[in-house]
């Protein structure tokens, strides 16, 4: 970067510096304006660069005899299912009501806030949304159509993983079994005698072979003997 | 010095491009004198890696603005501890940053296997001189910090607000030594992948740094999840932010090896997967490096984009497709007769903590990607945020929960029924009772009522490992309560530093739950009014504006608003939250106002407030939350921190009093100790 470049940028970030402090001083974000115009220029969080392109205008004419259609709690639940259309990944509730500077989530909230003082329903409100910013400006795909697959995929492919994941622990069963009969004749009393190597924690070592008798067995044993003699290594 | 550190660099370049010509050249010929060349010149590398950052520490303490790194990331007015983490501040910092860890990682492990996995070590020495080489050509070439500007400024531009924070000095360089530690298990499969050396030998190796890895990261994690908390100002510290998604995936798949890794040692069972979990481990590092750098998917804080993160995307597709080639060339010699006595045994559940650890790794990668995916294949670009990762990940974690708590209760090959029955029934027994109370108490939200029973299963398994564990002990050794408690964790130290590992785990998930009830008030005060509000215990909060006040203070004017707090009519103390605007050594404003918020923690919950906004010279606009449990999400972090700090341990040589103890047992004198933990 040359000299000429460097003070052009640092010209213009002191001017956008001095503009943000101002309108973070004198209009701030209100979360309660209901007619503060959106931002002539958006100002930028602290660590993003806002796109002024971000913001789209979106209004629906009232309807006649208008009242309003939600309360505050409906508003802030609408809101929070919103994305923030600036990079800060938020929903519009979260980013309009903390540390971001960012004068787009409140532009979106007298959007609505408009529509909703019209009579329009949430629905009504979404559809001239999704009308203008597309999809985009919902915080997770619709759970109907194509989108409906990203979020079935996952436990789609998780399902598979656990079929997957029978079949092969029933092929080691299939084998352990067949290991099991051709041990069989030299496996009796494996247990209490192979307690000492079993400590070595390796599957070779184990106690091998030994048979359906559970409680206090010499296997129980070689396995409590395992377990506190099995030092990290 | 800061010119000799310029050129560390370039010598460090030709000591790694050196060091993987060498060692891969004598790891074919098995000429010992490039192989140790290699190795030598890779310590070469580390030592003017560290010269190279020397340097850079030098010009930031110097204020030398003739570089661009520091005109563009400290000030003159700059704290002196945040000039000093400015070094990882920035973009080309960072990776000299990163390649300081790497080269020493990569010391580190090529001198402490001096003796030992001779065959593979020209690999892996070669393969960890690769790896240096792409960061050091990376920064050579894309991203110097040596770069210059052809006029001194009189100050640089600073600091960004929000990294100075002693969160953020401290999370970074814990994630990448993190990140960067799972080069050196990839390394290593490298090498033994090359060599045919697949049986457990070079597991040892692998298992250390993969521990290394892990534990930093979920350090670098914990901290991360606390900087955002208290410095971004929305009220969470988790937003599944594409950022702090690629540190997770390194982690999931990290923490998915640690486990079946134990399935190799046991029973030789598991070498493909594991040698692709670690390789996968490391790419994903890189993957998260490339999303995080190159600015492709929308983060809150990305990096500055640039072409850099591009070398990356290079650099990934390039070691995926070695990874790729290696491991399908090598099937064969991982094949292992696998067997089986049981479906219901350790085995199984492990194979399915895999899997969920996994799936969540891959549901979150999916959602990451998906808005540049979608933008490909559809041209509509989706957002995919907090609604799709909760929903997805919720069952998935709990699902994961119940995993921890069902593992170490089944015995390795099989279990009869009986022997489930008595292991099962005072871990179900407490997460019943944690339910039953919970309701009686008048909890309703189903998902938390879930997330609680789950939890008391697991810590009741936990308590029974423990309570088995050390009433062996006491009865083997006669030991006292306390000495037969240190040493059972002493004695075993992955054992039962595990299961602390796994109660910093049930913590963490109880306070998760704890975000079902958030409490939120957003009011506009003027200087004495009183905002009255009620958390999710029922308790009468006030909160009395002490109106607006400014002042200066250190490298910042700061714009301030006050309340007197009482819970129930006691009083609870003052809380402030503060807008602040940094400013140079000329006292003219930089970056762009941020806030401070305030915080009153407890165990119970947190009363987090911002200040959103000066609506007028008396009006304030305020959000209040009252978040439940959120310092027990630190606490879990904490105590998973200390499990694993005992599981990386070293190992002390068994007493010979241990060693034969074995004549002393009785069989059937211990039954209740069946499947604990074996």
């Amino acid at each position: 970067m040359d000299r000429r470049a460097f003070m052009r940028a640092t010209g213009r970030g002191a001017v956008a510096l001095a503009a943000l402090s101002l309108a973070s001083r004198l209009g701030a974000q209100d979360p309660q304006d209901s007619q503060g115009a959106p931002p002539a220029a958006p100002s930028a969080a602290s660590n993003v660069e806002m796109n002024s392109d971000a913001y789209k205008k979106v209004s629906l004419p009232p309807k006649p005899d208008a009242s309003p259609s939600m309360d505050k709690d409906a508003i802030k639940e609408f809101e929070s299912k919103l994305a923030c259309p600036c990079p800060c990944t938020l929903d519009v509730y979260t980013c309009r009501t903390t540390d971001f500077q960012c004068g787009i989530s409140p532009a979106v909230h007298n959007d609505v806030l408009a529509m909703v003082n019209g009579g329009h329903n949430a629905d009504e409100i979404l559809a001239a949304l999704t009308g203008v910013y597309g999809d985009y400006i919902l915080t997770a795909p619709r759970k109907e159509g194509f989108s409906l697959l990203v979020w079935v995929a996952p436990f789609a492919a998780l399902a598979a993983g656990a079929v997957a994941i029978g079949t092969l622990l029933r092929s080691w069963r299939r084998n352990g079994a067949e290991g099991s009969r051709n041990r069989r004749p030299s496996s009796s009393g494996a247990g209490a005698a192979t307690v000492g190597s079993a400590a070595s924690g390796t599957g070779a070592s184990e106690p091998t072979g030994v048979g359906s008798s559970a409680e206090g067995s010499a296997e129980e044993m070689a396995r409590l003997e395992a377990a506190l003699r099995d030092d990290s290594r | 010095m800061i010119l000799v550190g310029e050129l560390s660099l370039w010598v460090a370049l030709l000591m790694a491009a050196w060091t993987t010509i060498v060692s891969y050249s004598g790891g074919h010929q098995g000429r010992a004198d490039l192989i140790r060349s290699g190795e030598r010149a890779l310590y070469a590398t580390f030592a003017f890696t560290l010269v190279a950052s020397i340097g850079i520490w030098t010009a930031l303490f110097t204020h030398d603005f003739s570089l661009k790194f520091v005109a563009s990331f400290t000030s003159i007015n700059l704290p002196k501890v945040y000039t000093f983490t400015a070094f990882w501040a920035g973009q080309s910092g960072s990776m000299l940053f990163w390649c300081l860890i790497l080269t020493m990682y990569a010391a580190i492990a090529v001198f402490s296997n001096r003796q030992t996995n001779r065959p593979m070590m020209p690999w892996v020495t070669g393969t960890l001189g690769v790896i240096s080489l792409f960061f050091l050509m990376m920064m050579c070439f894309g991203a110097n910090p040596y770069e210059r500007i052809d006029w001194i400024p009189p100050d640089g531009r600073g600091m960004n607000p929000q990294l100075q924070n002693p969160g953020m000095a401290i999370h970074p360089p814990m994630l990448y030594l993190g990140l960067v530690a799972t080069a050196v298990p990839f390394a290593f499969a490298v090498g033994a992948l090359i060599t045919r050396n697949l049986d457990a030998a070079w597991l040892g190796a692998v298992r250390r740094w993969a521990l290394v890895s892990w534990f930093f990261l979920t350090i670098g994690i914990t901290l991360g999840m606390w900087w955002a908390y208290v410095e971004l100002g929305w009220a969470g510290y988790w937003a599944w932010d594409p950022v702090e998604n690629s540190s997770f995936f390194p982690w999931l798949t990290g923490t998915a090896f640690l486990h079946s890794i134990m399935i190799q040692e046991k029973r030789g069972m598991l070498k493909k997967w594991n040698v692709t979990l670690v390789m996968a481990t490391f790419l994903l590092s890189i993957l998260g490096t490339f999303i995080t750098r190159s600015g492709i998917i929308e983060s809150v804080h990305a990096f500055a984009k640039s072409d850099v993160g591009y070398w990356f995307l290079y650099f990934l597709i390039a070691s995926t497709a070695l990874s790729a080639y290696l491991v399908a060339t090598r099937l064969n010699d991982m094949k292992a007769k696998a067997e089986l006595e049981s479906m219901v045994s350790r085995e199984a559940a492990f194979l399915y903590n895999n899997l969920v650890l996994v799936g969540i790794c891959l549901a979150t990668l999916w959602g990451t990607l998906l808005p540049i995916l979608s933008e490909w294949v559809s041209g509509d670009k989706l957002n995919v945020g907090r609604p799709y990762f909760n929903t997805v990940n919720w069952p998935l974690g709990l699902l994961l929960l119940a995993l921890t708590g069902i593992g170490p209760l089944i015995a390795w090959r099989r279990a009869s029924v009986s022997n489930l029955r008595r292991q099962f029934t005072f871990p179900i027994a407490l997460g019943v009772v944690v339910f039953v109370a919970l309701i009686a108490l008048g909890m309703r939200a189903p998902y938390a009522l879930v997330s609680y029973l789950i939890a008391g299963f697991v810590m009741g398994t936990i308590l029974q490992e423990f309570y088995k564990g050390i009433g062996a002990r006491r009865r083997m050794y006669s030991e006292g309560l306390f000495a037969a408690s240190m040493r059972l964790v002493g004695r075993n130290r992955r054992r039962y530093g595990g299961y602390i590992v796994h109660f910093g785990v049930v913590v963490m998930f109880c306070a998760f739950a704890g975000q079902l009830f958030v409490r939120e008030v957003e009011p506009l005060v003027k200087t004495g009014d009183v905002v009255k509000a009620t958390d999710a215990y029922g308790k009468e909060w006030t909160f009395t504006s002490q109106g607006l006040s400014s002042f200066n203070q250190l490298n910042r004017k700061v714009l301030a608003i006050s309340f007197a707090v009482t819970r129930d009519g006691k009083p609870m103390g003052i809380l402030s939250s503060e807008k602040r605007q940094h400013v140079d050594s000329r006292g003219e404003d930089t970056f762009e106002p941020s806030t401070e918020v305030g915080l009153l923690e407890s165990p119970s919950q947190d009363v987090y407030m911002v200040f959103t906004g000066a609506v007028d010279a008396q009006t304030a606009a305020v959000h209040i939350t009252f978040n439940p449990l959120v310092w027990w999400v630190w606490f879990g972090g904490i105590m998973m921190a200390f499990g694993g700090i005992i599981v990386m341990w070293p190992q002390a040589h068994r007493s010979e009093r241990e060693s034969g103890y074995v004549a002393e047992m009785k069989p059937r004198a211990v039954p209740e100790l069946v499947g604990a933990g074996s």
